[in-house]
């Protein structure tokens, strides 16, 4: 493959034809939610760009994100791979192991400085030195500062690099930090999930692609395309918590109907993400549709506001370890109390001030 | 024991028409929240049929606007008001009197000073229960409701409340806590008024109603403590 070669050349090559290629590129802007006037602008650019070398790093996480992203249907993540990117390093799927592989890694960041794209799953580390994860004899937290020096932009690829997710949860024994936190220098996208959806960091991989530039963000930080709205807001039983139809155990009649999940804490109303909308597993289900709460996993802390299945959270953090009807209905009977006892107090007082005054008044009389 | 009373204007009909729509606001807000937070009744039949919960949140939302409109004129009615209108922290004479009203409630003075208006400490209190946990209501309420529309006019304007929160679901875990707040506020703030009103007979409950209260004219009693003196 010569450097040069763009993303359309590489398909005619690999015998593609110019419909199917069309096609693909039609789809990808459906997936993405572009409007119809930008579909030229996606076939331009992959006519026209050469394929971007990509270094995927996993450092402290589960590789839960790398095992969802494999799973992409639109793009199947080996067109990702094979015809779109070109996937330089990522641990879980390369051949090459040990010094082979860092010196792909080096020779990528020594060809494309300032060109190619960092993807960050895990988070970096910083306890004790950042001793809690080494790839290669080096500080995950070195690597990261590392690579992203010379890389254009930097995609922070699930919960972990994000918000340090359960590593990061009270009391983080390792320090865990999310990428933001490290990598100042670059633009940094947060994908959260724990997993993304596939479709999610395949389609913010593309965008780039497309447009050479990082997507609109929310105020999060977040690709607005895919983390704008709430699960709640486009959920299936989004009728049920309307008409005020709720489940109240895992087995009672309601969970049967298909009622909302809300009252065994389903934290969809507060977690944006594209669970609804793009669903998992190629449009299968989400896990709200499939009978279970969502957990809130595209929000920071998420494990920090446990328990999943109950309302609300301890408050703050479960550093009371109670929630906030308990914490608020406590006060409200203790100031209850103490109304009653300041009543009491004043009738004593007063009564006792009363009969002072009598008493006085009977001996001016005398 | 006959006690001469000066009848005094306090509060201005805006002032009791804030009370008022602040009152029955607050009680709005806090029982349609608590349904929101933590939904009680199940509705009977199928979901077509019903949107109680649509409702219940609808009505939460009205009643927040008319809360905020209601906020926004008592701002600018300390400005516009009269005297007992107003609330002046920052005067040393404010501080003493919470000291002061604080020995009172606490029976280490037999008597509390004597305000036309509010007693400093019922006025700090108005601060913190009414005017600060009200913003942080407001504020945190209005950036919820923003999420549903992300390039809406409340996302633009209260969406940054949520970034300090770190997510939305601290966000309304918060607003949730403090809500109890106007419970425990409004169980002492009935309490202290009904006392008020026995103790000194001076009218403060009917006052919200009709705007007077009555005051103890000092000139009549220091007359009958004469008289009494000379009588002895």
């Amino acid at each position: 493959m010569s450097e040069s070669e763009s993303y359309y050349q590489l398909a005619r090559r690999r015998g593609v034809t110019r419909r199917d290629f069309l096609k693909f590129c039609a789809l990808t802007g459906a997936m993405l939610g572009l409007d119809a006037t930008e579909f030229p602008k996606i076939v331009q650019a992959l006519e026209s760009k050469p394929r971007l070398p990509v270094i995927y790093l996993n450092l402290q996480e589960c590789t839960c994100c790398t095992e969802s992203l494999l799973r992409s249907a639109h793009p199947l993540i080996s067109d990702l791979i094979f015809n779109m990117i070109s996937l330089d390093y990522m641990e879980p799927l390369q051949a090459a192991a040990g010094k082979q592989a860092e010196e792909v890694r080096l020779k990528t960041m020594k060809e494309y400085p300032g060109a190619y794209l960092l993807i960050v799953e895990g988070s970096a580390t910083l306890g004790d030195g950042g001793v809690y994860c080494t790839i290669g004899g080096k500080s995950s937290t070195e690597l990261l500062k590392e690579v992203a020096d010379g890389a254009a932009a930097v995609i922070a690829y699930g919960s972990c690099a994000t918000n340090a997710c359960v590593q990061g949860a009270y009391p983080n024994p390792t320090q865990a930090v999310p990428i933001r936190k490290v990598v100042k220098n670059k633009p940094v996208i947060d994908v959260p999930g724990c997993p993304p959806i596939a479709e999610v960091i395949t389609g913010t991989i593309v965008h780039y692609l497309t447009y050479g530039k990082i997507p609109e963000l929310t105020n999060l930080g977040r690709p607005k395309a895919f983390y704008q709205h709430r699960v709640h807001d486009n959920c299936v039983r989004r009728a049920f918590f309307d008409a005020g139809q709720f489940v109240e155990t895992f087995d009672d009649a309601g969970a049967k109907q298909g009622w909302c999940l809300y009252k065994i804490g389903c934290k969809g109303p507060t977690t944006y993400n594209a669970c609804a909308i793009t669903e998992w597993n190629d449009g299968v289900s989400y896990p709200i549709k499939s009978g279970h709460p969502c957990i809130g996993c595209s929000e920071n802390n998420y494990f920090d506001n446990t328990p999943f299945y109950t309302r609300l959270a301890s408050i703050p953090n479960n550093a009371i370890g109670k929630d906030a009807d308990t914490i608020g209905a406590g006060i409200l009977g203790l100031t209850g109390i103490a109304v009653a006892a300041h009543a009491g107090m004043t009738a004593v007082v007063k009564n006792h001030e009363k009969n002072r005054k009598e008493s006085n008044h009977d001996k001016n009389r005398n | 024991m006959g006690i001469l009373r000066r009848q005094v204007y306090v509060w201005q009909f805006p002032i009791r028409l804030f009370h008022w729509v602040n009152a029955v606001a607050i009680t709005v807000l806090f029982l349609t929240g608590m349904y929101i937070g933590y939904p009680i009744f199940v509705s009977p039949g199928e979901a077509v049929q019903n949107f109680f919960m649509g409702n219940v949140r609808y009505w939460h939302g009205v009643f927040a606007y008319a809360f905020t409109t209601n906020m926004l004129f008592r701002l600018y009615w300390y400005w516009a008001g009269n005297e007992y209108s107003k609330f002046r922290f920052w005067k040393k004479d404010f501080w003493q009197d919470v000291v002061a009203t604080f020995k009172y409630y606490t029976f280490l003075a037999p008597e509390h000073t004597v305000k036309v208006g509010h007693n400093a400490l019922a006025q700090l209190m108005y601060l913190i229960f009414i005017w600060i946990s009200s913003l942080f209501m407001i504020f945190t309420g209005f950036a919820m409701r923003g999420g549903s529309n992300p390039n809406g006019i409340l996302q633009t304007l209260f969406g940054w409340v949520v970034v300090n929160f770190r997510g939305e679901y601290q966000v309304r875990n918060l607003h949730h806590l403090v809500a109890w707040g106007y419970a425990i506020f409004l169980l002492s703030h009935l309490y202290m008024v009904i006392r008020q009103d026995l103790l000194d007979d001076d009218g403060t409950i009917s006052s919200m109603v009709n705007g007077y209260k009555f005051m103890i004219c000092k000139d009549a009693l220091e007359e009958e403590t004469q008289e009494r003196l000379l009588k002895k």
